[in-house]
């Protein structure tokens, strides 16, 4: 009853001591109260009802449903375990997307990452890109920072097939070796198909 | 909310237990809220673990601003939205009984058939509310938050969280009226405002 007292008690109920003036403000006042009473009576009741009325589901078994979504986030999320398959599987969304100039750019980052291995390590950049966060700009800087580097440096050579050889990715550097400078377009897209490569050396 | 920050700090530092307690923490929220906008029980399992997925994928843009939860439901109202809005959806109905009338905790109540009729037009009228309306009015009435939660969790000003949940009540209130006059007020007699 208090909201009802709290928005009537400025008025006087004895109607005797009531102006006309005053009644009309007097019923004005009442029936605006009413129809807000009815209205919260109203929105009262369709809170209720959504309440009563909502769709339910028989809850998922927490531990089944969290062990779920761990899978699919691991399966979502590669974890590379080398150095060239990180290189590998941050790329390989590009390369399977992109045109020939995002796969000569990344084939072109490979080479970057690789020749440059011991001036990136110490770089926090190369984490940013080995974490997915390559983009245009950054991926053609470093192509041609590789292009440099492959051309100005035989000696790096060494150090790439070894890195190479210990992960078992010889391929790379026989289009290297073959080409001496940029690979051709079909030794891309043997660059780009590990598979292929590796069933060509095997044959 | 220093707790929940905590945790996502311990994901992305790679703490897999943080992750699990995250997923175990607001599964059933984020499975409720979908649930609410589109019950059916397969499409919102789906769409809850792609809930999850994104929000781990996209971690890094989390900037701790607000709640890890409200973000959460925040990208998984986004992905319901676009499911609804999406091809594939124009020939799939909710495949959920209404009739199944429970509360919150889960306990079946003894309704009156007029309960029960009105509720069910009632959830019919929600479902054709405009987006922002359902979702403000859905997160008021079901997840008990506050007006700010709505604003952060819908990313729009406190004051258009609040119309939003405003013109869905006065548009679900106008429209069960307009439809069920009798049995309304059937309902209406019974209710004690002020308790």
């Amino acid at each position: 009853m208090s909201f009802w007292k709290a928005s009537t008690s400025s008025i006087d109920y004895d109607e005797g001591h009531l102006t006309q003036e005053d009644r009309v403000k007097f019923e004005s006042r009442l029936k605006s109260d009413l129809k807000l009473q009815d209205d919260l009576k109203e929105v009262r009741l369709i809170k209720q009802l959504l309440k009563t009325s909502a769709p339910h589901a028989t809850p998922l078994d927490p531990e089944i449903f969290t062990q779920r979504i761990l899978s699919k986030i691991d399966r979502h999320t590669p974890k590379p375990s080398t150095f060239w398959e990180t290189i590998i599987s941050n790329l390989q969304p590009i390369l399977n997307t992109k045109s020939l100039a995002w796969g000569a750019a990344a084939a072109s980052l490979t080479l970057a990452l690789v020749f440059g291995w011991q001036s990136f390590q110490s770089n926090s950049k190369l984490e940013a890109l080995l974490n997915n966060e390559l983009n245009e700009t950054m991926l053609f800087q470093v192509a041609s920072i590789a292009f440099k580097k492959s051309n100005d440096q035989a000696s790096s050579r060494l150090e790439l097939s070894e890195l190479l050889e210990w992960t078992g990715e010889m391929d790379v550097v026989n289009i290297i070796d073959r080409s001496g400078k940029l690979p051709s377009k079909k030794a891309y897209k043997e660059l780009l198909s590990p598979d292929t490569t590796s069933d060509k050396n095997r044959d | 909310m220093e707790h929940d920050h905590n945790l996502v700090r311990r994901h992305k530092e790679g703490d897999r237990k943080a992750t699990e307690e995250l997923i175990r923490m607001y599964q059933g929220v984020v499975f409720g809220v979908i649930f609410k906008i589109y019950p059916n029980k397969a499409i919102c399992e789906e769409l809850t673990q792609d809930a999850f997925i994104r929000a781990f994928d996209k971690i890094d843009q989390f900037q701790e601003r607000s709640t890890f939860k409200s973000w959460l439901i925040r990208i998984a109202i986004n992905l319901t939205k676009n499911y609804l809005t999406s091809y594939g959806f124009r020939n799939v109905k909710p495949v959920e009984d209404f009739n199944r009338v429970k509360d919150q905790a889960g306990e079946s109540h003894e309704l009156t058939v007029a309960h029960k009729k009105l509720g069910q037009s009632l959830q019919a009228l929600v479902r054709d509310l405009p987006h922002k309306q359902r979702t403000a009015v859905m997160l008021r009435i079901y997840e008990d938050m506050s007006f700010s939660e709505i604003a952060e969790t819908m990313d729009c000003p406190f004051d258009t969280a609040k119309a939003n949940y405003r013109h869905g009540i006065q548009s679900l209130k106008k429209n069960l009226f307009k439809h069920n006059k009798e049995l309304a007020h059937e309902l209406l007699e019974s209710l004690d405002i002020f308790n």
